[in-house]
């Protein structure tokens, strides 16, 4: 049960965005069919938490934990929008980038921050400075050196200046988890946010009770006319998926989250329980090969590696269906990664056991090789897939031993590259850029493979500075059909972050891909 | 007696120094790595981001300058700030404790309540119905994991008496009273399998005395069968039995980690492993002490009984 909060550290700290570019088939319809009733104000929501946030300042930490409960707190100078493709006026309601590395954005009029200071472009100014300050020690520092300077010609204008151009920019701005908008005069006040600040987002904090409760009440003076609905949110503290559900039920919390399918598949037949299946998979496993040396720096085993794979029984096995193909981008991340359809097209990635045998041979395998595949059981199927695979490539001659590490283990021999391949899980970022250059741009730091390819580090360069969208998808497809060509990385299947599941009496919810919450601001209570 | 008992006290010292040292050493030898947990995969463990994070933790010095700079604090009173949270680790403790040591409590006191009364029982009714039902009540109460009756018990009671408060939050002081009751529940699915202990120590402890002459004496001289039972039976049956509960109470306290979980409950046990969870190693040290104390002193209070219980043993300290 503990496994499960550390592997959503993991996950959101891979970088979540309030969404991906546009997924094809369009939103869950989920707030459809309550358009009969009216929005009214009133009730506090209790929300079933899995983890105890490890503190409430947003620059600190990529924990899940503190973004769950931060993201209600603060705002950004943008946001994404409904349809979850593009990024909207938040603090600022408008912006220009008069050439490549320029970017200026005006501030919204009457903005408070909770304890009544007007937002100024002093803050946001202190807010990009305090997240590069090494004091401050965010995750994010190299993100945001690109930025050169940050002017504050009047208190509704900030201009930031950038060394390069960086494609990524706008996204980040309008990703909390990233950006969230502190007031100076509040962070000098108190040193740090750890026991929770003042922001300008829809709810603020009234009460923190580690191991127990996360408080937050509703701002009055919150900038969207009438938002938000509720009183207020209580995020009651429950690590056991088993106690949080008996809890939904019980109607003792009216919503929370549930890790593994097969829960969330016992609490759809509920009936006041609303346990929509995500329709978007925003979770990318990723199995990674040593590729410094023998045997897997020779391109033709990983390739019969891969061909040797059948992605399609993975998924029916261990996730019942309810997962999809995916290449190097999870197929959320839409138009940029390549769709679930189309994925059994890439070259080495359909099923083809004869021509992986030949490859094996090929590369002076014939007689096959023992290996080590690290995974964690922390993660609802990862030890089922590595079994399968296990057995998979056992017919082509590589004969694995299963190393199943626990899961803090397992990310520093993920990041280390200490076993010959592991295997983990990665939720899509802001960008397309986030997570795919971390993981297979050389220059990168964390790079689990050691992929070292100048043809991609190339492409992923050009991708990182192009503003043109549409050139910009065609160069992620390409690094996509790149990376599947040269078997770099495998990508057993991607699958849903969690379930999400509410009382029916809770009105104009909506999910997000990423599972952030933030449209708790316009939910309401029948 | 009193000399027994400071020279206990005194003895704890090297115990709680080498357990904080073992500790340590353990908690250090875990892979993984708080830079993880703080800045996520996404960021490499030789950068710059976490660099940062290890200096300003002193993360960056050797093993035995840290436990040096650890131990120093701590005989001066300060156990320095959760590397996680970055608050100090003390108020942390002082804040979850009062779960854990009202729950505790509850759980010995339902052991007692629930184990003596039913090892009388069943040593008395040897061999007919009520000992065979208290025995096959027994070993369901010792073979359930706590996880498992825990999240049916919270179903099953929301479910029915819907008036019965359960995962609630606990608050012990702002609303004592309501905090209390939440813990009720929580402390009888803990005491379960130590009563179950205490039910099967008692009762072996039972038929022993009970074949002793002077119990025989007792009721010819016209002793109440009951005041035999509990003052010539029970008393000198009580020996073994107040060692097992000192055993038992060290596990209530081992135990209360698990249920704290199944029941969200904010106490030790939740802070203690969320901190090993999340490599952070000085909320570790300070807590591992605490529990450790806690232990002791709970030994402690065991071997003085004993003599409460029986004059004849003498303490020689």
């Amino acid at each position: 049960m503990r496994a499960d909060i550390s592997r959503r550290q993991f996950l959101g700290s891979a970088g979540i965005g309030v969404a991906a570019l546009g997924y094809g088939s369009g939103f869950p319809a989920l707030a459809a069919d309550d358009e009969a009733s009216a929005p009214k104000r009133g009730g506090v929501l209790t929300i079933g938490q899995d983890e105890n946030p490890i503190g409430l300042d947003p620059h600190k930490t990529a924990a899940f934990s503190t973004d769950n409960i931060v993201e209600h707190i603060y705002t950004c100078l943008l946001r994404w929008d409904a349809t979850a493709s593009q990024v909207e006026p938040d603090l600022a309601v408008a912006w220009e980038s008069p050439d490549p590395q320029t970017f200026v954005f005006h501030l919204r009029e009457g903005v408070k921050f909770h304890n009544g200071d007007a937002l100024a472009s002093e803050d946001v100014k202190f807010t990009f400075q305090r997240l590069v300050d090494p004091a401050t020690r965010s995750p994010w520092v190299s993100i945001f050196s690109v930025i050169s300077a940050i002017e504050t010609p009047d208190p509704r204008t900030v201009v930031f200046r950038l060394a390069k151009p960086f494609a990524p920019f706008l996204n980040y701005l309008a990703t909390l988890k990233y950006a969230a908008i502190v007031s100076r005069e509040d962070v000098k006040r108190r040193g740090d946010l750890i026991k929770g600040g003042v922001g300008t987002g829809p709810f603020m904090l009234e009460d923190f009770q580690p191991d127990s409760l996360v408080r937050l009440k509703r701002n009055p003076d919150y900038y969207e006319l009438g938002l938000p609905y509720l009183d207020g949110l209580d995020f009651r503290i429950i690590p056991d998926e088993g106690s949080r559900m008996a809890a939904l039920r019980a109607g003792s919390v009216q919503m929370t989250w549930l890790s593994s399918p097969d829960s969330a598949a016992q609490m759809r037949s509920v009936s006041n329980i609303v346990a929509p299946e995500p329709e978007a998979f925003s979770k990318l496993l990723l199995l990674e090969f040593d590729q410094r040396g023998p045997p897997f720096n020779d391109v033709r085993v990983r390739r019969a590696f891969s061909l040797a794979l059948n992605r399609e029984l993975i998924i029916k096995v261990v996730w019942r269906g309810r997962a999809g193909l995916a290449a190097a981008l999870p197929p959320v991340q839409s138009p940029f990664a390549v769709p679930s359809g189309d994925v059994l097209g890439l070259p080495y990635t359909k099923e083809d056991v004869a021509a992986a045998k030949a490859l094996m041979a090929e590369a002076g395998y014939a007689a096959g090789f023992d290996t080590t595949f690290a995974v964690s059981p922390s993660n609802y199927g990862d030890v089922q897939i590595a079994q399968i695979v296990q057995q998979l490539v056992g017919r082509i001659g590589i004969r694995i031993k299963i190393l199943q590490k626990e899961w803090g283990n397992l990310v520093t021999d993920f990041q280390s590259t200490e076993s010959p391949i592991s295997m983990a899980g990665l939720v899509w970022g802001p960008d397309p850029d986030t997570n795919i250059s971390i993981r297979l741009d050389s220059h990168s730091t964390v790079n689990p493979g050691k992929t070292a390819d100048p043809v991609l580090d190339d492409m992923l360069a050009k991708a990182r500075q192009s503003y043109d969208a549409a050139e910009r998808v065609k160069l992620y497809r390409a690094v996509q059909q790149r990376v599947a060509d040269m078997a770099y990385v495998i990508t057993p299947c991607a699958s849903a972050l969690r379930w999400e599941m509410w009382s029916n009496k809770l009105q104009g919810y909506r999910t997000l891909p990423s599972t952030q919450r933030v449209y708790l601001r316009q939910a309401w209570f029948q | 007696m009193l000399r027994y008992a400071a020279g206990r006290i005194v003895l704890t010292a090297p115990v709680l120094i080498g357990v904080s040292l073992m500790s340590f050493a353990i908690i250090h030898m875990i892979p993984g790595d708080i830079v993880s947990v703080l800045a996520g995969p996404a960021v490499a463990l030789d950068s710059e981001a976490a660099q940062n994070i290890r200096h300003a933790l002193h993360l960056d010095q050797s093993l035995p300058v840290q436990y040096g700079i650890w131990l120093v604090s701590a005989l001066h009173g300060d156990f320095g700030n959760s590397l996680v949270m970055g608050l100090p680790v003390g108020p942390q403790i002082a804040s979850h404790l009062p779960v854990t040591l009202v729950l505790t409590a509850f759980s010995l006191a339902f052991t007692i309540l629930i184990g003596l009364p039913a090892g009388v029982v069943a040593a008395t009714t040897r061999g007919r119905w009520p000992d065979f039902v208290i025995r096959g009540a027994a070993l369901i109460g010792l073979s359930t994991p706590a996880f498992l009756v825990g999240v049916a018990a919270v179903l099953l009671v929301s479910i029915y008496m819907p008036s019965f408060k359960t995962l609630g939050i606990v608050d012990l002081r702002n609303d004592p009273l309501g905090g209390t009751q939440m813990l009720l529940l929580p402390a009888f699915l803990l005491s379960l399998p130590s009563a179950t202990t205490v039910m099967r120590y008692t009762r072996a402890a039972m038929l022993e005395v009970l074949a002793e002459p002077y119990m025989a004496t007792a009721r010819a001289k016209g002793a109440g069968r009951i005041r035999v039972l509990i003052r010539h039976g029970l008393r000198n049956a009580l020996l073994p039995v107040v060692t097992a509960l000192g055993v038992t109470a060290a596990q209530l306290v081992a135990g209360a980690v698990v249920i704290e979980q199944v029941f969200g409950l904010p106490g030790v046990g939740q802070l203690m492993l969320n901190a090993i969870y999340h490599r952070d190693y000085t909320q570790v040290q300070a807590t591992v002490l605490v529990v450790t104390t806690l232990v002791v002193l709970i030994n402690i209070v065991v071997d003085l009984s004993y003599y409460l219980l029986d004059p004849r043993i003498q303490h020689h300290g």
